[in-house]
């Protein structure tokens, strides 16, 4: 019977005629989008300099050996000058080059908490968004309700008292209570997008579970998990700084951005620059996070 | 009737929701209809919104699971939801839904959204798939420019064309249309329904179609079956559907259409005024679901559920006034 029926005929279709994906013209479309907002232009292009510093510091600090337990007393707490262009600190190390090294610790704080979190929160999400309404979506969401009812900050307190305090140990304790939002985030795109007609035609065609979960429903979730994603770079770099900062993240020798400024909060305000430039460059890299988040939240916004 | 190569055959389908909050409530969408599609055929189904049009739809397509009833596809039972069908038979029915923009997915391209259905059924081998997806795209007269691009950047009626030229990828034998033009401008509607109607001779298909368009009705269908409160008040083939409604209800609607000239007047059957709101299927009036609408209600209609009777060859009516032959006859009048 399927032989009366006409059939489909791709002998006759000229392969030179056809148009050639062209991903670099979707590239270049995305960053138009984006580029129309000066001010996330800034953001990203501050998020670009601070992550080079940080992987080139070597050759950009002028003193690379003061990032570790240097005593110079001969050039302890100088104001800033055309040496030290932020000062030094009460052992004579340059500020500019420990802000720079700092730098990495920031990041990997911030890039290490989203790399654990958003796949777990992720995955998660997802499975309880696809299955909503199941006991294991109901698991997920309670168990996550639970995590979420946990105040992170003295969660990674106790953790670091319980544990020894380290980046590592901080950077755990945060992740811990820190999944379930990206589990809410994307089990809630996953819920209303279930239910879209798109997802009725796949599904009516005859598409796997698979295939509607990771290429139906997946790529409606990047978009604001990318948003989220780097908007919280710069809330986990704020955390981070803020458990250096009680004594919890980084350890000394190792400069972290929380550590420097309660170092120098003694000196005030005498020797402002202890302080004052470590403070900035926190504000700097989260300000920078923050501009480049809304500016992608901004540019997914008006896609339709 | 027997010559009739019917591929779809439903009987006595019915399609309850639960109310929430009272146990023994129930939402009676579809309630008890039968009707039958041949090859190459297409049946019409009209009604108001709410009358369980598309609900037949999908159950017939399986989207939903039906309380109780049969549908048969080439003698074959698919009665079972859509995730107990085996691949073979989602292959062979397809649907076109009303809304192109809700029904492709914004974040694939046009090569993504008609390549899937040539991937799950294997209908080529992978390195034809661009070829096969440019043979599609011919179909519906798309231009391959548009391969790489995605629905939003497409106009309503080229998506509907997407959409068309998905259903068709797998060479089904029925496809379900779903009110295929009401969400598109009028001046694309034209050439959705000239594509529709050509396809159809090119690939000998089968379409169960449903609108609430009766002049699109009128140059669709083969048959017409009217939908009310779930339950089918009349079938007919077109011609007599149109020309020699017997339903109360059918005339009723007929008359609703607006004429401009004095022929098209001339055409039209015995005015009746549309009076009321379709009532609610939660709360079925007893007897003829019609009673409280039609203008010959009598004791009998409140009381008495109608049969379906025989008017004319394949034209069939749900009225206790409607006889086999004779037509539309009030009793105990004269």
């Amino acid at each position: 019977m399927a032989e009366a029926r006409g059939k489909i005929d791709i002998t006759k279709i000229d392969e030179s005629r056809l148009p050639k994906r062209d991903r670099i013209e979707h590239l270049q479309k995305i960053w138009y989008k984006f580029s129309l907002s000066k001010v996330s232009v800034v953001g990203l292009a501050i998020v670009i300099l601070v992550v080079l510093a940080a992987i080139f510091y070597k050759f950009i600090v002028p003193y690379p050996e003061d990032v570790g337990a240097v005593v110079n007393f001969k050039a302890a707490n100088q104001p800033p000058s055309m040496a030290h262009i932020m000062g030094t600190d009460p052992t004579g190390r340059d500020i500019f080059s420990r802000i720079i090294y700092a730098f990495r610790g920031a990041l990997k704080m911030g890039i290490g908490c989203i790399a654990v979190v958003v796949p777990i929160g992720g995955i998660l999400g997802l499975i309880s968004g696809y299955w909503n309404g199941t006991w294991v979506s109901n698991l997920i969401m309670r168990l996550a309700d639970v995590f979420l009812a946990l105040p992170a900050l003295i969660l990674v307190m106790c953790v670091s008292s319980i544990m020894k305090p380290s980046l590592t140990n901080a950077m755990l304790a945060l992740c811990v209570s820190w999944w379930p939002y990206y589990t809410r985030l994307v089990n809630n795109i996953v819920v209303s997008t279930r239910n879209e007609v798109y997802i009725r035609s796949a599904e009516v065609l005859g598409a796997s579970n698979g295939h509607i979960l990771f290429r139906e429903i997946l790529p409606n979730t990047l978009g604001p998990i990318l948003t989220k994603m780097t908007l919280d770079m710069g809330w986990a770099i704020m955390a981070g700084a803020t458990l250096s900062y009680v004594g919890m993240g980084e350890q000394p020798p190792t400069p972290s951005l929380g550590g420097m400024v309660s170092n120098g909060v003694g000196y005030l305000p005498d020797q402002w620059w202890l302080s004052v430039f470590p403070a900035f460059a926190i504000m700097l890299i989260v300000l920078g996070f923050n501009l480049t988040g809304d500016g992608i939240k901004d540019m997914l916004s008006d896609t339709e | 009737m027997a010559e009739r190569n019917d591929i779809l055959v439903v009987k006595g389908m019915k399609k309850y929701f639960p109310v929430q909050g009272s146990k023994d409530k129930f939402v009676r969408a579809i309630d008890g209809i039968n009707f039958t599609l041949a090859q190459g055929e297409t049946l019409g189904l009209v009604g108001e919104s709410g009358s369980g049009k598309s609900t037949t739809a999908y159950n017939v397509i399986g989207m939903e699971e039906m309380t109780e009833g049969e549908v048969t596809f080439r003698g074959q039972d698919i009665s079972m939801p859509l995730s107990k069908r085996p691949l073979a038979l989602k292959k062979e029915i397809q649907i076109v839904f009303q809304d192109p923009g809700t029904s492709l997915n914004p974040q694939r391209t046009i090569y993504d959204i008609l390549s899937l259905p040539l991937k799950i059924h294997k209908v080529c081998a992978p390195r034809d798939y661009v070829k096969y997806v440019a043979a599609l795209m011919d179909l519906v007269e798309l231009p391959y420019e548009y391969m790489y691009k995605y629905p939003a950047t497409l106009g309503g009626g080229e998506r509907q064309m997407v959409a068309i030229a998905r259903a068709l990828a797998t060479a089904p034998s029925l496809i379900v249309l779903d009110e295929p033009t009401s969400a598109l401008d009028v001046s694309v509607q034209a050439k959705i329904i000239n594509t529709l109607l050509r396809l159809q001779k090119e690939m000998d298909l089968s379409y169960l179609f449903i609108t609430h368009d009766l002049s699109l009705m009128r140059n669709m269908s083969d048959r017409v079956a009217i939908m009310y409160l779930g339950r089918i008040a009349e079938i007919a083939p077109t011609q007599s559907f149109f020309q020699n409604p017997q339903h109360p209800y059918t005339k009723m609607l007929l008359s609703s259409i607006p004429v401009v000239s004095e022929e098209e007047e001339q055409l039209k059957p015995t005015q009746i005024h549309s009076a009321g709101e379709i009532p609610s299927p939660v709360n079925v009036p007893t007897g003829c679901s019609f009673h409280t609408r039609c203008p010959f209600a009598r004791d009998i209609c409140r009381e008495k559920d109608p049969e379906m009777v025989e008017f004319e060859a394949g034209h069939t009516v749900r009225c206790h006034f409607c006889q086999a032959g004779k037509g539309f006859v009030l009793g105990g009048e004269s």
